[in-house]
């Protein structure tokens, strides 16, 4: 502590560091939001997924406080403990640590000057676990006692001056939905981070006697078997990170791994274990002998409802929202909302930005002529930017509801209500909503998994999203089937094309629950997360935050992922434009007859383009290949193309056949699929051959913006590859399978 | 088909119970369930007080419940369970938790001394 402070006031010019921490669902984020300003800076520390947030203090709150240095305020992941069980922990102890645990002062990013503990004042029983935790660590802190008026509103007596003199710490009341208290509470962090408060004898003694430890014999010599690498504050958490089997998270040397892997992991699992039951004795103790959280009320009514006042609401409205009818119903219905706003609701928004796009195209075509560099910027460019642009409704969609449904505490009910099916796969409930939206889109999918704690559980739930069945796939279905299929067949009541689609939709969705299943027992063995689930009280949401995340997410899209499609776009762009064909195609400048243009129609210039194309030879190189599945060189293309998106497997197919503009009416297309004659006259595309196509883009990753968000998300191209590879090698033997064992059945 | 014959099973055997506490004239159940206290948690029946005796539980497993305040000596109540029969809805320490039963089944329980949680 007291070098961090000398170092503090030693260099004026540095900006002092604040961290914000906290149980999950006490309001920390949104104090925040409102203590910096918009500006927030993501980064994360080596060896972990999970990111953190920081920000500079609001300019207008650091001059009310005459602060003059910049105040850095870091928001790090919300969690129940700092014993680094999990990815989360790991993360806030090191943001509490200075980046690495058990090294003492030697380099790495600076502890922070002072911490800010928010606590929820309605659920200190629990809140108090990492407060005591935190008081351990021996950092300048100040406690933000949150939602005090929700406490007050709930009947519960929290005296703040209490709290205050008991721990020996600062305890500043606040609202967070008004932003009461913000100011004083700044204002006592940044004293605490100055070093001009010092700790009180009521601190220093409650933090000896945790330190003191319960006398256990084992803990004190699993601890002692530290005392060589790390401080008796760092020994606890290698402790608990032996226990865990966590130590790789907590981005220690060498040397202090190797003495924590020494000690025998039963062994660091009682002392761990006794550890947690000392430091509730403490919680128990402070709650009980100070009547923190009592309710007022008490003995007044009956003992069910004053003994978890905060809850009373809650229960009752979870009579409903949990009821093992009704409640399921009501999940059915907000999942369908979700879905449908995701899935439907975007397309307006989709529409504008694709029109706004290809006026974009249009102008800069006027502006620049034709030319090979007019193509760059409008096929390459535009058409890159456009592919970005185009996932960000969806993306805000579901984001703005899974930021309110996280806020006003649904989503923990929804994890329950479903996670007897989740577990069946090996996952958690939590999985379930990203794995829905991978029916509208996996690029927001894949961005959802952020809630999923356990890092092998959101990659596997990453792997299985791309095979959900996308919205993107359901052009390529609907040409298929209108093309191949004839529109009145039927079995039964139910139209043969109707069934089909539900037939590619249910493949995808038992597919990617099967794949889940196997990689979570494989490649990605754990076991089925533990489900701990808080379930918080319900709020109202607090649409401000909800629209920062959207924000938050938007942009980092934009930002990490929407460089790669951009870059992928250009590339396949010039994949499928070169080299060009040998000119005669150029429109006669001399020509004086309107015949000797039209003699050179441009769809079939375009055609004559993309078969001569770098990507059209690649298409008819790997025809043989193609043949086995019931497909033809044209289709080849056509894959080649979807990469860019699977829905522009149309417009490029279009292309081939030389029909213009195949994505907005496929009518042309559906005709010339129809009615395509092979050399011997037979029919060119068989009801099989578009099965096993069905089939094929069920499985194969054509998506590069899936690939990108992979890669961005897991922070390696190891990932997406592997995904890519798989998923497309898969698909292929599925589909030669479809088309071989329907030509043995006789099939056409 | 399993998760329904346990509903079902637990259904009958509250059923026996109240018929059970009307012969013994007190609040139903409470007379069986006193005669083979303590017990697992993911035995406990939906709004029996109960106290926390022991946590167990494979490797980290245990570090975490007790981490989430699962301490021998906590009140605990079943609040009610999932649709599909697991998780559960537990009440502790002011708040509530839910559960599955695979993990309640590593926390031993005991009615006897269950005040409200």
């Amino acid at each position: 502590m007291n070098a961090a402070t000398s170092t503090a006031t030693s260099r004026p010019r540095e900006p002092l560091r604040l961290a914000l921490i906290g149980n999950p669902n006490v309001g920390k984020t949104s104090l925040f939001n409102r203590v910096t300003g918009a500006r927030q800076r993501v980064g994360n520390y080596a060896g972990v997924t999970v990111e953190l947030r920081e920000a500079d203090l609001r300019a207008g709150l650091r001059a009310e406080l005459g602060e003059g240095r910049s105040v850095t305020i870091v928001d790090l992941p919300g969690t129940y403990s700092l014993t680094p069980i999990a990815e989360d922990e790991a993360v806030a102890l090191r943001g509490l640590c200075g980046e690495r645990v058990g090294d003492g002062e030697r380099p790495g990013r600076k502890p922070p000057d002072a911490v800010i503990l928010v606590l929820d004042a309605t659920n200190l029983a629990r809140n108090l676990y990492l407060a005591v935790q935190v008081i351990e660590l021996g950092r300048p802190m100040v406690i933000a006692l949150n939602m005090i008026d929700v406490a007050a509103e709930a009947g519960l007596e929290i005296d703040p001056e209490v709290l205050s003199r008991e721990l020996g710490v600062a305890v500043i009341p606040t609202i967070g939905r008004t932003g009461e208290g913000h100011y004083a509470l700044v204002r006592a962090a940044l004293l605490a981070a100055k070093g001009e408060v010092s700790p009180t004898p009521t601190l220093i003694a409650l933090r000896q006697r945790l330190l003191a430890g319960c006398g256990e014999a084992g803990v004190d010599g699993a601890l002692a078997s530290l005392a060589g690498v790390a401080s008796p504050v760092a020994a606890r958490s290698l402790l608990g990170a032996r226990a865990a089997g966590t130590i790789e998270l907590l981005g220690a040397s060498p040397e202090v791994v190797a003495a924590a892997e020494a000690i025998d992991r039963d062994v660091a699992l009682d002392a761990a274990s006794a550890l947690a039951i000392d430091r509730y004795r403490e919680v128990d103790r402070l709650v009980a002998e100070f009547g923190l959280g009592r309710h007022r009320a008490l003995g007044g009514d009956g003992a069910s409802t004053s003994s978890a006042p905060a809850m009373d609401r809650s229960e009752r409205l979870d009579r409903a929202l949990t009821h093992r009818v009704l409640g399921l119903l009501i999940f059915v219905a907000v999942m369908a909302l979700l879905f449908t706003s995701i899935f439907a609701w975007a397309e307006p928004a989709m529409g504008l930005i694709e029109e706004l796009i290809s006026w974009l195209s249009g102008g800069a075509r006027g502006l620049l002529g034709e030319g090979i560099f007019t193509d760059l910027v409008v096929d390459g460019v535009i058409a890159g930017v456009g592919n970005v642009l185009v996932f960000i409704p969806q993306i805000g969609l579901l984001f703005l509801f899974v930021g309110l449904l996280e806020d006003s505490g649904y989503m923990a009910r929804a994890a329950f209500l479903i996670d007897r099916l989740m577990a069946k796969v090996g996952l958690h409930g939590k999985a379930f909503v990203p794995l829905l939206s991978g029916f509208a889109c996996a690029i927001p999918a894949i961005m959802g998994t952020r809630t999923i704690s356990s890092w092998r559980d959101r990659l596997v739930t990453i792997l299985m999203i791309p095979y959900m069945s996308c919205s993107a796939r359901l052009p390529i279905y609907v040409l298929l089937i209108a093309a191949l299929f004839p529109a009145e067949e039927a079995v039964g009541p139910f139209n043969i094309g109707g069934l089909i689609l539900l037939g590619m939709y249910l493949l995808s969705t038992i597919s990617a629950l099967v794949v889940g299943a196997i990689y979570k027992r494989t490649i990605l063995r754990s076991p089925t997360p533990p489900l701990v689930l808080e379930l918080p009280p319900y709020r109202l949401p607090r649409l401000r935050n909800t629209l920062l995340l959207v924000y938050d997410r938007t942009m980092d899209f934009v930002r990490q992922a929407g460089t790669v499609i951009l870059a992928m776009t250009v590339v396949l762009w010039a994949l499928l434009s070169f080299p060009k064909p040998p000119a005669p195609v150029d429109a006669p400048s001399t020509g004086p007859t309107i015949e000797a243009v039209s003699a050179v129609d441009p769809a079939e210039a375009a055609e004559a383009a993309i078969v001569h194309s770098f990507g059209g030879r690649v298409g008819l190189a790997i025809e043989p290949v193609l043949t086995p599945m019931g497909q033809d060189w044209r289709i080849g293309i056509a894959i080649l193309g979807s990469f860019a998106a699977r829905e522009v497997m149309v417009s490029t197919l279009g292309l081939v056949y030389g029909i213009e503009g195949a994505d907005d009416d496929d009518r042309p297309l559906r005709e010339e699929l129809e009615t395509a004659e092979n050399d011997d006259g037979g029919r060119r595309y068989t009801p099989l051959g578009g099965l096993a196509l069905m089939v094929f883009y069920v499985y194969a990753c054509l998506c590069m913006s899936t690939v990108a968000v992979v890669r961005r998300e897991t922070r390696s191209w190891r990932w997406p590859i592997f995904m890519f590879l798989s998923m497309t090698i898969f698909a292929y033997i599925a589909a030669v399978a479809v088309y071989q064992v329907g030509l043995l059945l006789g099939y056409r | 088909m399993r998760p329904i014959a346990s509903l079902a099973a637990s259904w009958r055997s509250r059923r026996a119970f109240r018929v059970a506490a009307e012969l013994d004239g007190r609040r139903w159940g409470d007379a069986l369930w006193r005669s083979v206290s303590p017990r697992s948690l993911a035995e406990l029946q939906i709004g029996v007080d109960a106290r926390i005796v022991d946590v167990r539980g494979a490797d980290s497993l245990r570090l975490r419940l007790l981490e989430m305040g699962f301490v021998p000596g906590t009140a605990v109540r079943v609040i009610k369970c999932a649709p599909f029969g697991d998780p559960l809805e537990l009440r502790l320490r002011g708040g509530h938790i839910s559960l599955r039963a695979a993990e309640a089944g590593w926390i031993t329980v005991d009615p006897e001394l269950g005040d409200p949680p």
